[in-house]
């Protein structure tokens, strides 16, 4: 194919490259800043009615059987699908040292992707929930975000294969494996659940492996691809081992969406053992990745959490590396006995989705943005964010992991009445409500930031429209055409 | 920025060179979790049939009534597979059968009629694969009391049990002015519970059909994979949580 041809083509400028995801990023960063609000506190409004189940009570759309799909539904589709894919989107055109191909089709895939995250969130708001997770929103909802999805993806390949960079840095593999991952477990999650296409079980195993592979092969892709550029770049090392990160790279690929499967589950056995057997040879990848990670950062960890970004980017690094053993530890016959059906499952999530990913990127975002719109995002707000976003994370997943340990131990001995049994967990569960209040009190910072700089944007456009409409109207005809 | 890191050595990368060549590669790979946990399982389960069951006759499972089936919208637009589960896990794995949730596990024949199949991830409050059966089981003159002790935990769970986290839903309810004779379906309630002087609480359809929806959950007939484990012979088989369940 000539366009793998490369080296005929002049490499633009970095600057070049920056300029031509301006609109991209601006675009996708400020309707991922307002999911992010929504998200954040349709999760805190959820996890409060845990503490009061009457509160607020009369109003079907507050119930916190809607109310948590719909916040994790805004936090992943909304904020990570967008906010995640423009930090993508910028580091697979820098490492590609190619501009973004076709931007205006990213905006536009960008616009239907909002259109239906909200009628997803909405959908389910109003219940409309098609009762599977992650796959909660309606399936109209999701068909548009995968063609959304799929406009953005294809001009991300594109821009890869157009690219000036022979073998590009490994964070573009993962930006690519994202870009189609969603693609494929969507379309394919659509097609199979659609009608009465799959009965019994057969669903649950298509939506474990739609939601084992965006947790791992989009979300968790787009999390490594910034993990894996900025480690290195921030203590200022190249990465240990390229060919680590490979054999990281197409474990995770071939193997992360087997782990649909656990001990206990109502599926034949063997089944039980393929997604034992996946879940293993997944974990080799997490390791690939976590020992790549150790090397190059040998004897570097002060300077890496020297900074507020490097302490992001170490925790979000630590987060996905943890969260993967925790996984793979929670699958094993005598802890999946104890962990398993408890809130250890919601912890996992928050530490992977939460810290693995949503870390890694909110770390690079701000320069994603100030690179691609040439303007600053205030630095307080940016550190106001860092922090309250970092603390909350944390004081949400590690007490929901302690609640599911705290859980499964009561629940293991049969005594007293289940609400007995309970009682002992629900206390970290009402901690990890100080955890959500944080999360949802930092992603103001972030919005305010995004907006001062809309309004910047939007003065100086009224500024260039106002000396324009000063300028004597015989010479507006040269001023446009020069 | 733009250390080292980001225009690294060109060696190990000769093989991710080719851009049709890397997307193959990586569709390659993604398909090979779909055919292994999604498309073998799909070729041996998705054409399963009901059985006829030994101790009834009867196909099991059977197809739920009409009502229940709606009532199994509700149940999903409610989200109450957010806090329950489905699936009575093995004899030795776990204490579900020593809770008394199940008489045996669960197995993939008995989901087959359901859709969606809501197995549940975080179990808040207890399973309810066999709440229907796990109330008064067997006992048809106990049915118009379970009935009753649902309706009632629906509009207020803590007015059955104390300290419940599981939320009310009134909205399921409609609370209106008692019109001549009080209606035989209002709710029994007392104290701090109970609507205010002149006032009932009736269930409005969508709580009538959640309820018989939770009465034909019943996933416990003797079958070759699952043969139904004989009870625990300490005497502390805990029928439900419900210590105010009048069914008990
Ligand atoms: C916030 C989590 C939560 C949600 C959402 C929830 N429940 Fe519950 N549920 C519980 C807890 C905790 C208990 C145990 C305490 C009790 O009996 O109230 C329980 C108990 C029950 C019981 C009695 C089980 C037994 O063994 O006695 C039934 C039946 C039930 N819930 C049905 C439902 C239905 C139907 C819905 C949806 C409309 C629902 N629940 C939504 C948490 C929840």
């Amino acid at each position: 194919m000539a366009s793998s041809d490369w080296t005929i083509k002049p490499a633009p400028s970095t600057s070049e490259v920056d300029a031509s995801l301006r609109w991209v990023v601006f675009t996708l960063t400020a309707k991922s800043a307002l999911w992010l609000v929504v998200g954040s506190f349709l999760t805190l409004l959820a996890s409060v009615k845990l503490h009061a189940p009457a509160m607020m009570s009369t109003a079907s759309w507050l119930t916190y059987g809607r109310l948590l799909p719909a916040g994790w539904s805004a936090l992943v589709y909304g904020f990570l699908g967008q906010a995640g894919v423009a930090v993508g989107l910028w580091l697979l055109a820098r490492t590609c040292v190619q501009k973004l191909q076709t931007p205006l089709l990213v905006v536009l895939g960008g616009c239907l992707w909002n259109l239906g995250v909200l009628a997803g969130v909405i959908g389910i708001l109003a219940g409309h929930s098609t009762g599977r997770e992650w796959l909660e929103m309606p399936a109209g909802a999701m068909a548009v975000l995968v063609l959304g999805a799929g406009v953005i993806g294809t001009a991300g390949w594109v821009t890869y294969s157009a690219r000036t960079e022979s073998s590009p840095y490994p964070s573009a593999w993962f930006v690519l494996l994202a870009l189609l991952a969603f693609v494929w477990f969507g379309t394919v999650a659509l097609m199979m659940l659609g009608g009465e296409g799959a009965r019994g079980v057969v669903q649950v195993l298509v939506q474990r492996w739609f939601a084992e592979g965006l947790l791992k092969l989009w979300l968790g892709a787009l999390g490594l691809a910034v993990i894996l550029h900025e480690l290195p770049t921030l203590v200022n090392r190249p990465l240990a081992s390229r060919q680590l990160a490979l054999v990281g790279f197409w474990a995770l690929v071939f193997f992360a969406p087997w782990g649909a499967t656990g001990h206990g589950d109502p599926v034949p056995r063997w089944l039980v053992s393929a997604g034992i057997a996946g879940k293993t040879l997944a974990t080799v990848g997490v390791l690939a990745i976590g020992l790549n990670l150790l090397k190059t950062l040998e004897g570097a960890w002060g300077t890496l959490f020297g900074t507020l970004r490097g302490r992001l980017i170490g925790v979000a690094a630590l987060s996905y590396v943890g969260g993967g053993m925790l996984q793979f530890l929670g699958s094993l016959r005598s802890v999946s006995s104890v962990v398993g059906l408890t809130w250890f499952h919601a912890g996992l999530e928050w530490l992977l989705v939460g810290g693995g990913v949503m870390l890694a990127v909110i770390a690079v975002l701000p320069e994603t943005f100030e690179r691609a719109t040439g303007r600053a995002l205030a630095p307080g707000l940016i550190s106001a964010h860092a922090w309250l976003t970092m603390v909350g994370v944390i004081l949400v997943a590690i007490p929901l992991l302690l609640a599911g340990v705290v859980q499964g131990s009561a629940l293991a001995k049969v005594a007293g009445t289940y609400m007995e049994s309970l009682q002992g967990s629900m206390h970290f569960v009402r901690l990890s409500s100080l955890g959500f209040t944080l999360f949802f009190i930092g992603q103001f910072a972030l919005l305010a930031g995004v907006l001062n700089v809309g309004r910047e944007m939007l003065m100086d456009f009224v500024g260039i429209a106002k000396g324009w409409a000063a300028v004597p109207g015989d010479r507006k005809g040269v001023g446009a055409r020069s | 920025m733009g250390g080292g890191s980001r225009r690294p050595e060109r060696s190990g990368g000769s093989l991710v060179n080719s851009t049709p060549l890397v997307f193959l590669g990586i569709l390659l790979g993604l398909s090979a979790s779909w055919w292994g946990m999604v498309v073998a399982p799909k070729w041996q389960l998705g054409t399963g049939s009901t059985v006829v069951a030994k101790e009834t006759g009867q196909h099991y499972p059977s197809a739920r009534p009409g009502l229940a089936q709606q009532g199994a919208q509700i149940y999903r637009s409610e989200g109450c597979n957010t806090c329950h589960s489905q699936v009575v896990r093995p004899e030795g794995f776990g204490s579900d059968l020593g809770w008394g949730w199940g008489r045996r596990r669960t197995v993939a024949q008995d989901y087959l009629r359901d859709q969606p199949v809501m197995l549940g991830t975080v179990r808040v409050g207890p399973d309810l694969s066999n709440i229907g059966s796990r109330m008064g089981a067997g006992d048809t003159n106990a049915q118009p009391a379970m009935v009753a002790y649902h309706l009632k935990h629906l509009y207020h769970p803590r007015s059955v049990m104390a300290k419940s986290v599981m939320p009310a839903y009134p909205y399921l309810f409609e609370k209106r002015p008692v019109n001549g004779a009080p209606s035989v379906d209002a709710l029994k309630l007392e104290g701090e519970f109970a609507p205010e002087a002149g006032f009932e609480v009736v269930p409005r359809p969508e709580a009538t059909a959640l309820v018989a929806y939770l009465l034909s959950l019943r996933s416990s007939i003797s079958l070759p994979e699952a043969p139904v484990v004989p009870p625990p012979t300490n005497g502390v088989a805990v029928a439900t949580n419900a210590t105010a369940n009048p069914a008990r």
